[in-house]
């Protein structure tokens, strides 16, 4: 992003306004310095941690600027993302096109057709191209094709060679679970202490999503496989008006069953 | 709801709690009950009724809104009920779960299994 050659004009890469007197970029949150290549201070929005190299808060856009760029000074993806509380739905659709824009995604038909997703699938879908530049923090497939999934009727799958006792439980999320799922992917801990609630089924995890008390919220049905074995380590019951049979483990237990437990699975809206 | 409003349904729901498990025990449990609390700031705690119930009530509008209970643990000494508040953001009574209605934020749980300690001593 360095510059040769005179000009008067203080307006240069990207638009971006050029400080003569210091030599650097004023990118509104920070200042860039093309001599180093670098931002002087940290990106004061969150890293992506799905994403290594935007962990370096100092670099330029991921160092893609060639595809990028970040007026504000914060994430690439958050300016493109033009993020606000008033309008996550098309912040999601700016979430893919500035995937797109980093050659993350492919143009065309394909992101019409992720600009067709309801919200939660959008941001899943960047989450997952940046898994795929990253290594998947998430297992992949389970963003990009829900109607795949194969939900369990049963309360423990039946097992096969491969998942030999495992067991698959399902999990109803709302927005901001749904966020902690795509940036570290786990549940996340309870601000009270309350620990996590699994149903032993994908229609009871469904039934729970449609009840009457989650009626405003936008909520995704996810999945896990953890080892049976661990089924030990929390409580059963039987929601009745809910979630039907369901396992409750405490925040103690959750560092564990992070540990243990597959990589998430979005399924998409109940 | 004033506190006291919210202790007396509280008591009241745990006793639905005792019902369900001496039907289900075919025992009469003991009346001493030992709370273990998940949630309000409590990872699986035990205290007294009189002590959760302090812990689980906001104020007199505000409450969280779904508070779990189920009888996990019985013995002939005192009778274990685990209790867990959600992490929803607390909202009125009518934002609680409230199925049936009047329960509020309070939800019976039928457990898989109810430990029981010395069953012999146990009152038939």
């Amino acid at each position: 992003m360095s510059h040769s050659g005179a000009s008067d004009n203080p307006y240069r890469y990207t638009g971006q306004q050029f400080d003569a007197l210091t030599g650097l970029y004023s990118l509104r949150a920070r200042y860039y310095d093309p001599a180093l290549g670098r931002f002087l201070s940290r990106d004061p929005a969150e890293p992506l941690l799905t994403l290594p190299r935007a962990l370096n808060r100092y670099v330029y856009v991921a160092d893609n600027p060639l595809n990028a760029a970040d007026p504000s000074g914060r994430q690439a993806f958050t300016e493109y993302s033009l993020i606000t509380e008033e309008d996550e739905e098309s912040a999601a659709d700016f979430y893919v096109i500035g995937a797109i824009s980093l050659g993350l995604l492919p143009e065309g038909d394909f992101a019409l057709f992720a600009a067709g997703l309801p919200l939660g699938m959008r941001i899943a879908l960047l989450v997952v191209t940046l898994a795929s530049v990253a290594g998947p923090a998430i297992a992949p497939e389970a963003y990009l094709s829900p109607q795949s999934q194969t939900p369990s009727t049963s309360p423990i799958a039946t097992p096969t060679p491969s998942d030999m006792n495992r067991v698959t439980l399902y999990r109803a999320i709302g927005p901001a679970e749904l966020s902690e799922v795509l940036t570290t992917g786990t549940y996340g801990y309870s601000p009270s202490g309350g620990g996590k609630y699994f149903a032993y089924t994908y229609e009871g995890a469904v039934r729970f999503a449609k009840s009457p008390f989650n009626a405003n919220v936008e909520m995704t049905i996810t999945s896990i496989d953890i080892p049976s074995e661990f089924l030990s380590r929390g409580y059963t019951f039987n929601d009745v008006g809910g979630a039907g049979w369901s396992i409750h483990f405490s925040d103690i237990v959750l560092p564990e069953l992070y540990h243990v437990m597959s990589p998430i699975r979005i399924l998409g809206s109940p | 709801m004033t506190f006291d409003e919210f202790y007396k349904l509280f008591q009241g729901e745990l006793q639905k709690a005792i019902k369900n498990a001496e039907e289900r025990l075919h025992k009469t449990l003991s009346p001493e009950v030992k709370i273990v609390l998940h949630g309000a700031g409590h990872f699986g705690d035990l205290m007294d009724t009189l002590t959760a119930a302090k812990e689980l009530y906001i104020g007199e509008d505000r409450f969280y809104r779904i508070i779990d209970l189920a009888v996990i643990k019985v013995s002939k000494k005192e009778t274990t009920i685990f209790v867990r508040a959600s992490s929803h953001r607390p909202g009125t009574f009518d934002q609680t779960w409230n199925n049936p209605p009047g329960s509020g934020p309070f939800k019976q749980l039928i457990p898989k299994e109810i430990i029981v300690e010395k069953e012999e001593d146990l009152m038939s």
